[in-house]
């Protein structure tokens, strides 16, 4: 919808709107100018491709001039799903799935791909994992190999929150070892990790539950993708975000510097910060 | 000599990244290091006035990558050293006019004649920032020790380790009265909090601000102490030490030993 002689951004101004349509399965996110593909992975297959196909023939002009990204829930897709799905898409209906990169389009559709390598590539006792790298033109972290401390560290926050962090084939969780700095955002559709600091002005947002292993001192938001019940957490060891949200609550950060880990859960639908220690006196149920 | 092209860019405005230019320019020239200061700042050129050198402008940056003008006819000498050079913005373009290789090109002509080249960028992060970046092959972060300006330096150091440049932090207007009382931010917090190697850091004082007005640099008055803080960022930056250099003779015996022994103010 572009009219001639009103500049772009006056018009995606106006039109401004999020707004979400499809079946329960497979719900397509629109914001502006991109849309969001969000796929129950736990559904059967059959019902995703059959979803997926009414959405495209239903709302057929909803992915005009937008970037497409397809984010999946709960389950990963295998290879052979995931081949199959964007053939469809970008052959039968003709829609480019964004891929500026292709491995930056792998992290923000929840990280299918990126997962599934890091699942075979991370291996507690070779001691190998994963570095940052940020892409500047989405400011989107992406990651790639480092050195070997790392294991050291995760095992630490296992110990910590007394719940191994399962990193085996159930796995899913996302690690990001490094300062997420302002303006840099991190988007994951399970639950994540960062192993360092997360600076004021930067964004983490989970489908799951968000741990960071350092200061977080930006914003941090956790089940980011649910609406209903949830019993999420963040915790992080430095605690002074600017703002935190779990699920649709919302926690305004006003705590002054506590040496202690705090960790912000949900009780009677409010979000309540206490600190943490790893003597067990939170019980967490980490819904993943 | 092959130069070595350094960005100084802050994010953040007004922080005093032309005045750092200038005095650390000047700084590397006494050092015996000859060196080209450039503008990258199109449109809202400051460097030439702070250096005392906007009457004798007669070619441009843009000149140059236009081709209207030889590389050498738009470098400028400084009155007061011998070593130092400045390569103007133009005034009556915009941040548009010039793109990143060509910028990597103009930085090319210059770099067999200078030992160091410094790029002063414009405030923001976009086109002229992107503009001084390119053909950059280290930069120096600019700030000052208050939260907004640290906020724009994280941004600015997220996007510049995206570019594989290697960055170290300058700090400025530290004002130790207010550190002491707890009112600001000190050195350690700032660089707690953005995570970068400080170079140095160049207090709060009126005799820079004085000598931006007239178009001189501190480091060319014998008699100032400010100085020092300027050559001790050069000197890190050079990485030699002191022999076969002329020492700043104001810099007294105490002092010289409070620095060897790391006392950050020896003074």
């Amino acid at each position: 919808m572009e009219d001639e002689g009103i500049e772009n951004t006056n018009v995606t101004n106006l039109l401004s709107e999020e707004y979400n349509c499809g079946s329960d399965i497979v719900t397509a996110k629109v914001r502006n100018n991109q849309v969001a593909l969000r796929i129950d992975g736990k559904a059967s297959w059959k019902d995703i491709v059959s979803d997926v196909k009414m959405l495209f023939i239903v709302y057929d002009g909803l992915f005009l001039g937008k970037k497409l990204a397809i984010e999946w829930l709960d389950k990963l897709p295998t290879k052979e799903q995931s081949v199959e799905l964007e053939s469809l898409i970008t052959g039968e209906f003709q829609v480019t799935i964004d891929k500026v990169n292709p491995r930056k389009q792998s992290v923000v559709t929840s990280s299918e791909n990126t997962t599934n390598v890091w699942r075979e590539k991370w291996s507690k006792n070779s001691g190998k994992s994963e570095l940052v790298e940020v892409s500047e033109n989405s400011d989107l972290i992406r990651l790639e190999k480092r050195d070997s401390h790392v294991s050291e560290y995760i095992d630490k926050i296992s110990e910590m929150l007394e719940q191994p962090f399962d990193l085996s084939d159930d796995a899913n969780c996302v690690l990001h070892v490094g300062t997420v700095r302002s303006g840099q955002r991190i988007e994951t559709a399970h639950n994540l990790f960062i192993l360092g600091d997360v600076n004021p002005g930067a964004d983490l947002i989970a489908g799951g539950n968000i741990v960071v292993f350092g200061t977080l001192r930006g914003n941090a938001h956790a089940y980011a993708y649910s609406d209903e019940d949830i019993n999420g957490f963040i915790l992080a060891l430095h605690f002074e975000p600017l703002q935190l949200r779990i699920g649709s609550l919302v926690y305004v950060g006003n705590r002054p510097v506590s040496d202690v880990a705090n960790l912000a859960s949900i009780k009677n639908k409010e979000i309540v910060v206490n600190p943490f220690s790893s003597k067990g006196r939170f019980e967490m149920k980490a819904k993943l | 000599m092959t130069a070595i092209s350094i960005v100084i860019t802050s994010g953040k405005g007004g922080v005093g990244k032309t005045t750092t230019v200038a005095g650390l320019g000047a700084a590397l020239a006494v050092l015996g290091k000859k060196t080209l200061l450039i503008d990258a700042d199109i449109g809202l050129r400051n460097l030439d006035v702070v250096m005392g050198l906007e009457n004798r402008i007669v070619f441009n940056l843009v000149d140059v990558v236009k081709n209207q003008c030889k590389p050498n006819q738009a470098v400028i000498r400084s009155k007061k050293s011998t070593n130092l050079y400045l390569l103007p913005a133009s005034q009556t373009d915009d941040k548009d006019v010039v793109n990143e290789q060509e910028m990597k090109d103009l930085i090319a002509n210059y770099r067999d004649d200078f030992d160091y080249i410094l790029i002063d960028s414009p405030a923001g992060i976009e086109q002229g920032f992107r503009n001084a970046c390119s053909g950059a092959d280290k930069a120096i972060v600019v700030t000052i020790p208050e939260v907004p300006a640290v906020r724009d330096a994280d941004r600015v150091i997220g996007l510049l380790m995206a570019k594989d440049i290697e960055i170290s932090l300058v700090i400025n207007r530290v004002n130790k009265e207010l550190m002491r009382r707890g009112d600001m931010l000190s050195p350690d917090d700032v660089v707690e909090v953005l995570g970068v190697e400080k170079l140095g850091m160049i207090p709060l004082d009126n005799e820079i601000i004085i000598a931006a007005n007239i178009g001189e640099q501190v480091v060319f008055d014998k008699s100032s102490k400010t100085a020092d803080y300027y050559f001790k960022i050069a000197k890190s930056l050079v990485g030699t030490d002191l022999d076969g250099v002329v020492y700043p003779e104001k810099e007294g015996v105490l002092a010289r030993i409070g620095k060897k022994l790391g006392f950050a103010w020896a003074h």
